[in-house]
């Protein structure tokens, strides 16, 4: 990106939904961010400044709606998140985590779950001291 | 008509929860519908946890159509108006939450019904902090986190028919707020068995905790909720217990993670956490997997 690009800003408070539901905000500004790729600009700021609140059901919901109308790799080359707190740009890295390794096993097939750890056998000796302690 | 006796201070830990679900799930197991006396007469503590659980219970044997009567307290004073300020007492006897007046003398934030989740869940929580003391932006948005995590959670999964309800009290000798949010629907490991087969009740609880796994019954699920509310809350060293069917867990600073099995069945989630709100700076918590 550089200062020439065309550039269009979205305001994540310009999206709430009336009753306050995540889901359907989050829905709203995916929404507009998939139009604005549409248009010619280069690049599309999402602003969560003011966004107060936002839990990761509210990342999972906009991530998901962006990777399934654009692919989530190539939306995101065009798109610059500005964050208004540490904690929101934390949940928003841990949404888009969980949304990567799902499109993984969506690719790959499921990961095999890690095996349980098996405690290891005793020896005779040992069997042999405790039962005689007891 | 059955009567189920709390005679002992219902403080907000899990022992004392737990023996308090143990005997409201004993008294309303019973079919067919009867009716039903909470007897409070010795208790002499009653704290959000216990008021978030008797709410959530009480809404759902209204639903089904049965009575409920109650034995209020003898004292102390201060217990008695609780029941009033924490809305219990309107619960009770008309079976809805209705408004109740805010008392400076006592940091209670009126039970609150959830039937649908929302950005504003938490903020009459931080209002009831706000009163007493201020509160870094950091954290307001920690403890709305924490809230809305539970409260969406419940609107995704539990398929509650009453909802969930949540208790709130700042304790202003031990700068902390606690939080209890408690539902009566299909619990964690329905929801998770449609996806999953080793669904035992710990196992899950174990999972949605550290973030192994997912409901991704709809759209907005990534399996994230309560792993992120465990991670704020051991990293701001708060407490978190979670009641889960026969499962339990807890959080407490500077320990494990705790697992145990309830020798009883609660039928729903309950979540408690309490908050320190005398600390906090930028760059405490970490979200996420490393």
């Amino acid at each position: 990106m550089d200062a020439t690009d065309r550039k269009q800003t979205l305001l994540a408070t310009d999206y709430l939904d009336s009753e306050g539901s995540a889901v359907n905000s989050a829905i709203a500004l995916a929404n507009a961010v998939v139009d604005a790729l549409n248009t010619d600009v280069d690049v599309v700021e999402v602003s969560l400044v003011g966004l107060k609140g936002a839990a990761s059901s509210y990342f999972n919901v906009f991530l998901r709606r962006v990777d399934e109308a654009c692919g989530l790799d190539g939306a995101l080359e065009h798109v610059r998140m500005r964050f208004g707190s540490r904690v929101q740009e934390m949940m928003y890295r841990a949404s888009m985590d969980a949304l990567k390794r799902g499109i993984r096993q969506r690719d790959d097939g499921p990961t095999p779950e890690p095996a349980e750890a098996v405690p290891p056998k005793r020896s005779w000796l040992v069997r042999l001291f405790r039962r005689n302690r007891a | 008509m059955d009567v189920c006796k709390i005679d002992f201070n219902v403080n907000d830990d899990l022992s004392s929860v737990g023996a308090f679900l143990e005997r409201l799930q004993h008294a309303f197991r019973r079919e067919p519908i009867h009716q039903v006396q909470i007897d409070l007469e010795r208790c002499q503590y009653l704290g959000p946890d216990a008021v978030a659980c008797l709410a959530a219970v009480i809404a759902e044997q209204k639903h089904v159509g049965r009575r409920i009567r109650v034995q209020w307290p003898r004292g102390p004073r201060r217990l008695l108006e609780y029941c009033t300020y924490s809305g219990l007492r309107n619960l009770l006897e008309s079976g809805e939450v209705l408004a109740v007046p805010w008392n400076p003398a006592h940091n209670v934030l009126p039970l609150q019904q959830f039937k649908k989740a929302s950005f504003r869940d938490a903020d009459p929580v931080i209002a009831l902090i706000q009163r007493e003391t201020s509160l870094s932006d950091d954290l307001q948005e920690y403890l709305r986190i924490c809230v809305n995590e539970v409260v969406q959670n419940i609107q995704d999964h539990a398929a509650s028919v009453v909802g969930g309800f949540l208790s709130a009290r700042y304790m202003a000798g031990a700068q902390e707020v606690r939080v209890a949010i408690v539902d009566r629907g299909k619990g964690i490991r329905s929801t998770l068995s449609t996806r999953y087969a080793d669904t035992d009740d710990s196992n899950c609880l174990r999972r949605v905790l550290e973030g192994q796994y997912t409901a991704q019954s709809r759209i907005n699920n990534a399996g994230l909720g309560l792993s992120n509310l465990r991670a704020i809350v051991s990293q701001l060293n708060g407490r978190l217990a979670i009641v889960a069917e026969r499962s339990s867990a807890q959080v407490v600073p500077r320990q494990p993670l705790r697992y145990n099995t309830m020798p009883f069945r609660f039928g729903g989630t309950a979540v408690f956490f309490t908050l320190p709100t005398s600390q906090l700076g930028q760059g405490v918590v970490t979200i996420g997997r490393d």
